[in-house]
C-alpha cells in the first residue's frame, strides 16, 4: 500500500501540488487522471523519489519513505518498476539486455537463471523473438511493453505508470492497458497510473483519483465518476461528444 | 510557412559560473559512491576504454602526423643561420610534439571528439529519462555513467597521446625528408640529442589531468541537460568549449609548476 500525505510542491512561486493526499492500494490499478498541466506527473515522481515534495509525506508500506536518506530508500527503490512515458529504454543495449539490466544490478541470480527470467518477462509482454532487437528498430508499442517486461523483471511490488498509452493507436493502447491489469492482479502489484486516457478510466477505473489545478478534486470509481456532479470532474472527463453521449446512456 | 526561430542562449551572468562551479564539485563529490555493482562498471570501464582509445586512434594519427610534418617544415624555414645544425630541426619537433603538441594540441582534439560524444550521450539519456530510470531502480545514475568514463580515459589516453608522439615524430620525420628540408641522418641524429626523459613524464601528467576535465566537464554538462534536443546539442557545444579552455588554463598552470 502506498499513501500519500498533503503532498505539497511548487516551482519558483508556481504551486503544483497543493496538499495531494491518497492511499493506492495492491493487487489492482489505481487511476490518476487530470488534465495535462494538472500536476499528475509531478506527484508520481513525488511518489517515487525522483522529486522532493516540500512538505507531506509518502508511505510506502508503513515506512516514511519521504523522510529517508538516498541509502535508506534503496530497499524500497529496488521494489518499484516503472513505465516511462517514452519507454526510457537504454539506447545502448537490445531488448533483452534492457530487460536483464534490473537483474544484473540488483539479484545475484546466474547467468542461467537471469536468461530464463528474461525469456519469461519477454514472453509474458508477448515479445519472445525481439529479445535482440535495439530501441530504435522497434514501435512505440513494442517499446512501451519491453518497458513493462523491464519494469516487472525484479517482481517489484510497485508499479508506475506515466502517460502508458501517449502516442500509442486505440488498439495497441488497449493491449497496453490489460497487460498492466493483468500483471497488477498476478503479481498483487500496488499499481498507480496516470492517464488521461478515457479508454482506460472507462475500462480499468475501478480507483479513479481526479487532480485539478494542483489538488486533490474527487475520488471514486468508475460508476461513481458517471454519477458524479463534479463540475471540473465532468467538464475533463465528459469534454468529447462520445463521453456526454455515455454519461446520457 | 514562417522561418524558423534560433533561440538565443541567455546572457553570459557570472553568478551563473559560481553556480555551475559549485554543482560540479557536488556532482564530482557523488561519483565516488560505493558502485552497486563492482564487476559491471569494470566491465564498462573496458567498453569504455575501446571506444575512446581504440576509436579516436585514426583522427589522432591523422592529426599527428600532419603536426609533425608542419613542425619539421615550419622549422627548417626558420633556421636560417648557417651555424645553426640541421640536426636542430629534429630536437625541435620532438620536443614541440611530447611537450605540447601531443599532450595538449591532441587533448583539444579529442575534448572535440570524446567530450561532445559524451555530453550528447548523457544528455539525451537525461532528456528521454533514461537517467530517471536509473534512479527509480536505486542506481547512482552519476557514478554509474560517469565513473567509468573517467577512469578509462584517465588510463587510456596517455597511451594515445604516447601514440601520437610516435606518430608525429615520424611524420616529421617523412616530411623532412621528402622535401629535402632535414635528411633523415640530422633528423634521427636530433631526435637523439640532449632528450630529457623528464618531458614524456611531464606531457603523461599533463594528458592524466586533460583527460579528468574533458570526461568530467562533458559529463557534467550532459548531465544537467534540461530540455530536448536544441539543449542537448548546446551541453554538447559547451562541454567542448569549456573543456578547450581549462584544457588551457591548465597547461599554463602545469607549465609553470613543472617547467618554470
Amino acid at each position: 500500500m502506498i499513501e500519500a500525505r498533503n503532498v505539497f510542491k511548487k516551482f519558483g512561486d508556481k504551486v503544483i501540488l497543493d496538499g495531494v493526499s491518497g492511499a493506492f492500494s495492491p493487487g489492482r490499478v489505481n487511476l490518476v487522471i487530470g488534465a495535462s498541466g494538472s500536476g499528475k506527473t509531478v506527484f508520481m515522481k513525488c511518489l517515487v523519489g525522483l522529486m522532493e515534495a516540500d512538505s507531506g509525506a509518502v508511505i510506502y508500506d508503513e515506512q516514511d519513505f519521504s523522510a529517508m536518506n538516498h541509502r535508506q530508500r534503496k530497499p524500497i527503490q529496488q521494489q518499484i518498476g516503472m513505465l516511462f512515458q517514452g519507454g526510457a529504454l537504454f539506447d545502448s543495449m537490445n531488448v533483452e539486455k534492457n530487460v536483464m539490466f534490473p537483474l544484473v544490478m540488483f539479484s545475484d541470480m546466474t547467468p542461467a537463471e537471469r536468461a530464463d527470467r528474461v525469456s519469461f518477462c519477454l514472453e509474458r509482454v508477448h515479445l519472445e523473438n525481439a529479445g535482440h532487437l535495439y530501441p530504435s528498430e522497434i514501435s512505440g508499442g513494442m517499446k512501451k511493453r519491453v518497458a513493462i517486461a523491464r519494469a516487472i523483471a525484479n517482481n517489484p511490488k510497485y508499479l508506475f505508470c506515466d502517460e502508458p498509452n501517449s502516442g500509442l493507436d486505440p488498439r495497441t493502447a488497449l493491449v497496453i492497458d490489460e497487460l498492466i491489469e493483468e500483471i497488477t492482479e498476478e503479481f498483487r502489484m500496488t499499481t498507480i497510473v496516470n492517464t488521461h486516457d478515457m479508454n482506460t478510466v472507462m475500462g480499468q477505473g475501478n480507483r479513479i483519483m481526479f487532480i485539478h489545478q494542483g489538488r486533490k478534486s474527487w475520488e471514486g470509481s468508475v460508476d461513481e465518476l458517471m454519477r458524479s456532479d463534479n463540475k471540473e470532474l465532468n467538464d475533463f472527463v465528459f469534454a468529447s461528444r462520445v463521453m456526454q453521449g455515455l454519461k446520457k446512456v | 510557412m514562417p522561418a524558423a526561430r534560433r533561440r538565443i542562449p541567455p546572457p553570459v551572468n557570472f553568478m551563473n559560473y559560481l553556480f555551475d562551479i559549485g554543482r560540479y564539485w557536488i556532482f564530482m563529490r557523488g561519483l565516488f559512491a560505493k558502485p552497486e555493482k563492482f564487476r559491471v562498471y569494470i566491465r564498462q570501464i573496458f567498453v569504455e576504454m575501446e571506444a575512446m582509445g581504440y576509436g579516436s586512434l585514426g583522427i589522432v594519427a591523422i592529426n599527428s602526423v600532419f603536426m609533425g610534418a608542419v613542425i619539421t617544415i615550419q622549422s627548417a624555414y626558420n633556421i636560417v643561420n648557417p651555424m645553426v645544425p640541421l640536426s636542430a630541426i629534429g630536437i625541435v619537433t620532438r620536443d614541440s610534439i611530447i611537450i605540447e603538441f601531443s599532450p595538449t594540441v591532441i587533448m583539444m582534439v579529442l575534448a572535440g571528439k570524446i567530450g561532445s560524444s559524451i555530453a550528447s550521450e548523457i544528455g539525451t539519456m537525461r532528456v528521454t529519462e533514461q537517467i530517471d530510470a536509473l534512479e527509480i531502480m536505486g542506481i547512482n545514475s552519476a557514478s554509474f555513467l560517469v565513473l567509468p568514463k573517467i577512469v578509462a580515459a584517465v588510463f587510456i589516453l596517455p597511451f594515445v597521446v604516447t601514440i601520437s608522439m610516435f606518430v608525429g615524430i615520424f611524420g616529421g620525420w617523412i616530411a623532412g625528408d621528402l622535401t629535402g628540408a632535414c635528411p633523415s641522418a640530422d633528423y634521427l641524429k636530433g631526435l637523439q640529442d640532449s632528450f630529457l626523459p623528464f618531458n614524456i613524464t611531464f606531457a603523461l601528467i599533463k594528458t592524466v589531468i586533460f583527460a579528468f576535465l574533458i570526461t568530467s566537464i562533458s559529463s557534467y554538462q550532459g548531465y544537467f541537460t534540461k530540455g530536448g534536443a536544441l539543449e542537448v546539442g548546446q551541453s554538447s557545444t559547451r562541454a567542448v568549449v569549456f573543456s578547450n579552455i581549462l584544457i588551457l588554463l591548465f597547461d599554463y598552470i602545469c607549465t609553470q609548476i613543472f617547467l618554470a
